[in-house]
């Protein structure tokens, strides 16, 4: 891969509120970019993106998926994580992978709180944005509306660089602002046809350009003077300015379009080559940097080849029959097939297998996957989704991401004897899968508990975990670890008395006790002078204690904070 | 021997004149909602024995911090996803145990004396 070849790829998220059509506005980008022959859609279950049983039948994507295109000689990946509000952990680990986002409004989904919530994050990371309008073909669609909504719920000011052409169900393509052409494409052909802006539209068009050249003069003196001298920018000044923006942050590009229709896509994917940065220019704004795992120094990276080789695992798949793939972004340096790493999250070394680049449900095996790349390896043993994996003579740490922890837990059983094995093998496959899931065993209760992000991200953990690995499990809700303690000061006396043959058995002894302070649990001390009891014996009464001490005298839960002194016997 | 099995005995009695009671396991519960909703967050929150220790305001969000007993919250995400049209979050943590109120403990004791009863049987 040469400097071309860096220069020349972007890896880019897609983010919305759930339904926006991210799933299928990928696919369209995959169609009009030659990636895959035909249209695929959601109501057909037809897309590249969404091919698990879960995806298909809900409609909706419950994992994030990996896809790739090329266009005008880039290579672009791009990540599609699932948008509803319980899978959220799938969004913030694909922001690892990435170098930029569109961000997904669709006409009828508008901005929800699964959007708003992740939406702190992205701007927390400052990642370069670019927004699509979906739907267009519907009716209500409205470009002032998104804009206004944009501002108010997520405090950023869109620039529209697309008009819809045509409206409604009668929409045809977009006005393209920048070409100051109209597109216009169908869902049967992936190639599009482009025309000169017709007469009845040139003042709309002229008033939406101008206010892009304006966007673009506005950040810069040198341009403002020249665009209020000569009243225009030149087209190169333009893309410049633009892509400076959108890098910066301080302009995000609005385009429209209809995902399933195959429109509005060429502007987005010229948008994409040319105003999302690359690896490079990525790194050259927010630096690779991280800890050395033993020492705990800073050290950084380039996110250039000749760098020694770094990585964030931001995805795991289990396979029952594949096996185990994790997907990686390379973040310095090149990654080779069959090689030793180095998993400084864990501090051990792995051998990796094959390396796939991914298209959906695709593995197509490379050699290498070079700085910049996201890659699927095969066969790691014991590396974890947030993990740094690196050259084992060049260590570094990357921080990990937090994710939120589960708030919603149900106790499980088995539905017959046969699955409790299952059940557990296959509820920690799907934990490595899902960092967002939990499962113990609690130890008061004895239960198995599952915990998540809500009803829906449990209901499909049970959904997999029937169909990967056959176990079936009963739902209820998780008892409470109800204990016992002691208000005042008591003692009494413990006798016991036994005659088995020649030998008597014979224990005798006197017990104060006391309340602790809460959370102070169990203290045992002996009091005993004077050898009322023998010193060899006072084990046994400790153990006699800690032992009725697991079963209260209210309801039988364990009695904890009281102090258990014995003081006398004989 | 016989040593352990009089130290049990003696630990069940004077466990009965040591005022025994119950403990359930408190937590500490961070709620951040849009501030339109605060007040019917809040509200349920203290309908759920919950102590109010923190409220603070963020952006357009508000974050309360409350001390809750875990028995009350085995549903709060669907409760608090339906109080804020899904715009509330929370996270929580065990924080300590404390007392059963009495009327509550007396039904809970019941409660498992029946349970416990059904499974011997
Ligand atoms: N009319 C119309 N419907 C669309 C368009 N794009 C997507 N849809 C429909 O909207 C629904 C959701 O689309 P998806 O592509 O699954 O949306 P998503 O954002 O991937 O959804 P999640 O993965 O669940 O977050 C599907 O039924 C699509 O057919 C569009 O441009 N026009
Ligand atoms: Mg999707």
């Amino acid at each position: 891969m040469s400097e071309l070849g860096r220069e020349s790829l972007r890896n880019v998220v897609l983010i919305s509120s759930a339904g926006a059509g991210k799933t299928s506005l990928v696919e369209a980008m995959l169609f009009a970019a030659g990636a895959v022959p035909h249209l695929g859609s959601i109501a057909q279950g037809t897309t590249v993106s969404d091919f698990e049983p879960e995806e298909l039948h809900r409609r909706s994507s419950v994992s994030t998926s990996l896809l790739r295109c090329s266009w005008n000689h880039t290579t672009i990946n791009l990540v599609d994580p699932p948008g509803a509000l319980h899978l959220l952990g799938e969004t913030v680990m694909a922001l690892r992978a990435v170098d930029a986002m569109i961000l997904v409004v669709g006409v009828s989904s508008r901005i929800r709180s699964e959007l708003i919530r992740v939406w702190s994050r992205v701007r927390a990371l400052g990642l370069p944005c670019l927004l699509f309008l979906n739907e267009l073909d519907k009716d209500s669609a409205s470009l002032d509306g998104v804009v206004a909504m944009c501002q108010r719920d997520l405090g950023i000011m869109p620039l529209p660089m697309s008009l819809p052409f045509g409206s409604g169900v009668q929409l045809e393509g977009v006005l393209d602002l920048l070409q100051q052409s109209v597109i216009t494409s169908r869902t049967e052909s992936p190639t599009f046809q482009q025309m000169p802006i017709p007469e009845n539209e040139r003042a709309v068009v002229g008033d939406a350009r101008k206010r892009i050249q304006e966007a673009v003069a506005e950040r810069d003196d040198r341009l403002l003077e020249q665009y209020l001298a000569a009243g225009e920018l030149t087209q190169e000044e333009l893309i410049n300015g633009l892509r400076l923006g959108v890098q910066a942050g301080t302009i995000v590009p609005l385009y429209s379009g209809s995902a399933i229709k195959n429109i509005g896509l060429v502007p987005l994917l010229n948008a994409i080559v040319d105003f999302l940065p690359s690896p490079m220019d990525r790194a050259s704004r927010v630096a690779l940097e991280g800890l050395h795992p033993d020492t705990g120094e800073a050290v950084s990276r380039r996110a250039v080849q000749e760098d020694p080789f770094s990585g964030i695992v931001f995805k795991t798949l289990i396979d029952p029959f594949v096996g185990r793939l994790s997907y990686l972004r390379v973040l310095s340096g090149v990654l080779h097939a069959d090689s030793t790493v180095f998993n400084s999250s864990r501090g051990s070394k792995e051998k990796n297998g094959h390396l796939y680049r991914v298209l959906g449900k695709k593995h197509m095996v490379v050699p290498l996957a070079g700085a910049g790349e996201i890659v699927a390896i095969g066969k790691l043993k014991d590396t974890q989704t947030g993990d740094t994996l690196c050259d084992e003579h060049a260590l570094i740490c990357y921080p990990k991401t937090v994710l939120a922890r589960p708030v919603l837990s149900f106790a499980i059983e088995p539905k017959s004897n046969a699955d409790i094995e299952k059940v557990s093998l296959g509820l920690h496959k799907l934990i490595e899968e899902d960092p967002t899931l939990e499962f113990s065993r609690h130890a008061d209760t004895k239960e198995m508990v599952l915990s998540g992000m809500g009803q829906l991200h449990i209901d499909l953990a049970l959904e997999k975990l029937r169909r990967k690995y056959g176990a079936e499990v009963i739902l209820h809700m998780p008892k409470i670890p109800y204990r016992e303690t002691i208000r005042i000061t008591a003692q009494a006396q413990g006798k016991y008395k036994k005659q088995t043959g020649g030998h008597g058995q014979y224990g005798d002894c006197w017990l104060e006790l006391a309340p602790l302070p809460r959370g102070e649990g169990f203290k045992f001390e002996s009091k005993v002078v004077g050898g009322a009891i023998p010193r060899n014996f006072i084990p046994a009464v400790e153990k006699g204690v800690v032992e009725a001490l697991h079963h209260g005298s209210l309801a039988g839960f364990p009695v904890v904070d009281c102090r258990v002194a014995v003081y006398d016997g004989s | 021997m016989a040593f352990k099995i009089a130290a049990s005995m003696g630990f069940k009695k004077a466990l009965e004149a040591a005022h025994p009671v119950l403990l359930e396991p408190l937590m500490t519960v961070e709620v951040e909602a849009p501030a339109d909703h605060i007040g019917s967050v809040i509200g349920d929150l203290n309908a759920r024995r919950g102590r109010i220790l923190h409220v603070e305001a963020k952006d357009q969000t508000e974050q309360i911090t409350a001390l809750v007993p875990m028995a009350e919250l085995l549903t709060y995400a669907t409760t608090l996803n339906s109080l804020t049209a899904g715009r509330g979050s929370y996270a929580m943590e065990f924080a300590r145990y404390d007392e059963v109120p009495r009327e509550l403990a007396v039904r809970i004791i019941e409660v498992h004396k029946v349970e416990t009863h059904a499974a011997a049987h």
